[in-house]
């Protein structure tokens, strides 16, 4: 696969790559110079621009990096399917960029409203139920073949919760798995936060036991993120407005002791830090990975991701 | 009898209704968990849809602020839904939905500045096309019945009661470095038109002013006429030195 090649070509393999979320006001600096970084991800819909300069910036990120497509508009839960003109761009956007990763998020978007199709503009939660997972099985089934290659699924932050659930996230997840063949992205913040708004018991407890049930070999990527903190009682909002919250690395560690080295992302999209601050998040993670492949004693790139291709 | 499948695209469509609706943003008072959650759907919704105006009517953004542009958008969101995942594609009603509002009444130059800002969006984001040189070959056929100018797909002609550009212009500047009186001078009451060439050079938006024969010119070959019946409507018209300018500023494709 063309993911596997471009990321042996900085010598390192996809499961020991670390990685930051490139957002505009960074652009010039990524751009300016070597970083220490391994890969950078965009949102694949701030790219779907086929004309003016847009395209010509991003020919310029991938000379420097590889490029992880993250889509955060797919809706791969949607129950009316994919939009066509939406999987449309970002075909083509894949074909440009020739990404190492494609992913998108456990959710649904595509809807109607009053009669009229809508997009929801957000990531609006699912119901983990067979229904629901024959859906999510057939969409994610369509977009592998739409776009030739492997997707890593996402799971989820929520502010509510379904009584129309009959299964659990993760049994939802793997399940998919073992249906589509897609690859799991693991987002730790994610867990936290529903942990924290759902959850009675301690979060990381909650997110490690999480963590747990996934099935062997299926995660491909780690996301890394923190969150504006708010008074006891209220909901925590994923908001990427912060530094990886201490609960965040903490988790990080334990699972990268359960699934080995896995490719790692710092994800700040909001009150962006300088571009130092958040390749210095990269470090930390890098840090946090080298330290647990030598207290496992195995080579970083012998597990993970690259088993499951 | 609904099939599963159905039952959960009304659920979702459900969940959807009550995130868009107007009325439960402003009256679920209710302080249980599904309210609250449903308030953070809201309010993402509301925030993201702002953002996206912001940055496609940036001197809309300026001159009315943030509040009146959530007010807009809020109002926007009912009128044009979001549809295509893709946000920069939305926002393009907002010129005529600012038209049915108060703001217009008090300041009627901000639908034509909106319309503006959407055609600029519209032309960065446009795919440019390079001239076919070899096509320019055909203006030296006898026969110009069948020769017609192509322009570029980016290219726009515009008509503006307002000095659109120069007020857009103004405001890429600090606002402390605005000048308030050339600023009232341009929002006064319009006496003439201000004719607007819009297009893509260099894979970045440009204005040109244009003269009245110009913008009739630059209609007619839009609307398909060929040479021959543009060079018998524009008798006294500079051929050769438009030609020179359309090439130098990529408003044209080629002949065909």
């Amino acid at each position: 696969m063309s993911c596997l090649n471009t990321a042996h070509t900085r010598g390192e393999t996809l499961s020991s790559m670390v990685g930051v979320g490139l957002r505009h006001p960074h652009y010039k600096e990524a751009l300016l110079g070597s970083s220490s970084i391994d890969f950078v991800e965009v949102h694949a819909e701030n790219f779907f621009a086929e004309g003016g300069i847009v395209p010509a910036i991003l020919d310029d990120i991938a000379q420097q990096y590889p490029i992880s497509l993250h889509s955060t508009s797919m809706g791969l839960g949607s129950a009316v399917g994919i939009n066509r003109d939406y999987l449309q761009r970002l075909k083509r956007l894949s074909q440009k960029v020739t990404p190492i990763l494609i992913s998108d998020h456990a959710c649904f978007t595509w809807s109607n409203l009053n009669g009229n199709a809508v997009h929801a503009g957000d990531l609006l939660p699912l119901e983990f139920s067979q229904q629901n997972l024959q859906v999510m099985t057939e969409n994610v089934d369509k977009v592998q073949q739409v776009l030739g290659r492997k997707i890593l699924v996402e799971n989820l932050s929520s502010y509510v919760e379904f009584r129309f659930s009959n299964m659990s996230e993760t049994e939802f997840l793997t399940e998919l798995v073992n249906r589509t063949g897609c690859g799991l992205l693991v987002d730790l913040n994610n867990l936290i936060v529903n942990a924290h708004n759902f959850s009675d018991e301690s979060s990381l407890q909650t997110a490690s036991q999480w963590l747990q049930q996934l099935p062997t070999g299926a995660v491909g990527e780690i996301h890394l993120a923190g969150y504006t903190p708010v008074a006891e009682n209220e909901l925590i909002i994923d908001d990427h407005s912060q530094p990886v919250s201490d609960e965040c690395w903490s988790l990080y560690r334990t699972a990268l002791k359960q699934l080995g080295a896995v490719t790692t992302l710092i994800e700040w999209d909001n009150n962006l830090p300088s571009w130092p601050v958040l390749l210095d998040q990269a470090t930390k993670a890098r840090s946090i990975m080298s330290e647990i492949a030598i207290m496992k004693n195995v080579p970083m790139s012998e597990e993970g991701f690259l088993n499951a291709i | 009898m609904q099939s599963e499948l159905d039952i959960l695209c009304r659920r979702q469509e459900a969940l959807i209704a009550l995130i868009f609706s107007e009325q439960s943003m402003l009256e679920n008072k209710e302080e249980d968990q599904m309210s609250k959650g449903l308030k953070i759907y809201q309010n993402n919704l509301l925030m993201t849809a702002v953002r996206a105006l912001s940055l496609k009517y940036p001197v809309i953004d300026k001159m009315i602020g943030r509040e009146a542009l959530s007010g807009l958008t809020r109002k926007l969101l009912h009128i044009e839904l979001p549809a295509s995942g893709d946000w920069a594609d939305w926002g393009e009603q907002l010129s005529s939905l600012i038209m049915t509002t108060e703001l217009y009444d008090q300041h009627p130059y901000l639908a034509e500045i909106a319309s503006f800002e959407w055609c600029l969006h519209e032309t960065a984001r446009g795919v440019g096309t390079e001239l076919n040189v070899n096509a320019l070959a055909r203006l030296s056929e006898q026969n110009l019945k069948s020769v017609f100018i192509q322009l570029s797909k980016t290219l726009k002609v515009l008509s503006f009661h307002y000095p659109v550009d120069e007020i857009w212009m103004l405001h890429q500047l600090d606002e402390s470095q605005i000048d308030t009186n050339e600023l009232a001078v341009l929002l006064k009451e319009p006496i003439e038109l201000h004719r607007i060439v819009m297009y893509q050079r260099e894979a970045v938006p440009c204005v040109e002013r244009l003269t009245e024969q110009e913008q009739a010119w630059l209609i007619d070959v839009l609307a398909g006429l060929s040479l021959d019946q543009l060079l018998e409507k524009y008798v006294t018209f500079d051929l050769s030195g438009w030609l020179s300018v359309a090439i130098e500023e990529q408003w044209l494709e080629g002949l065909r």
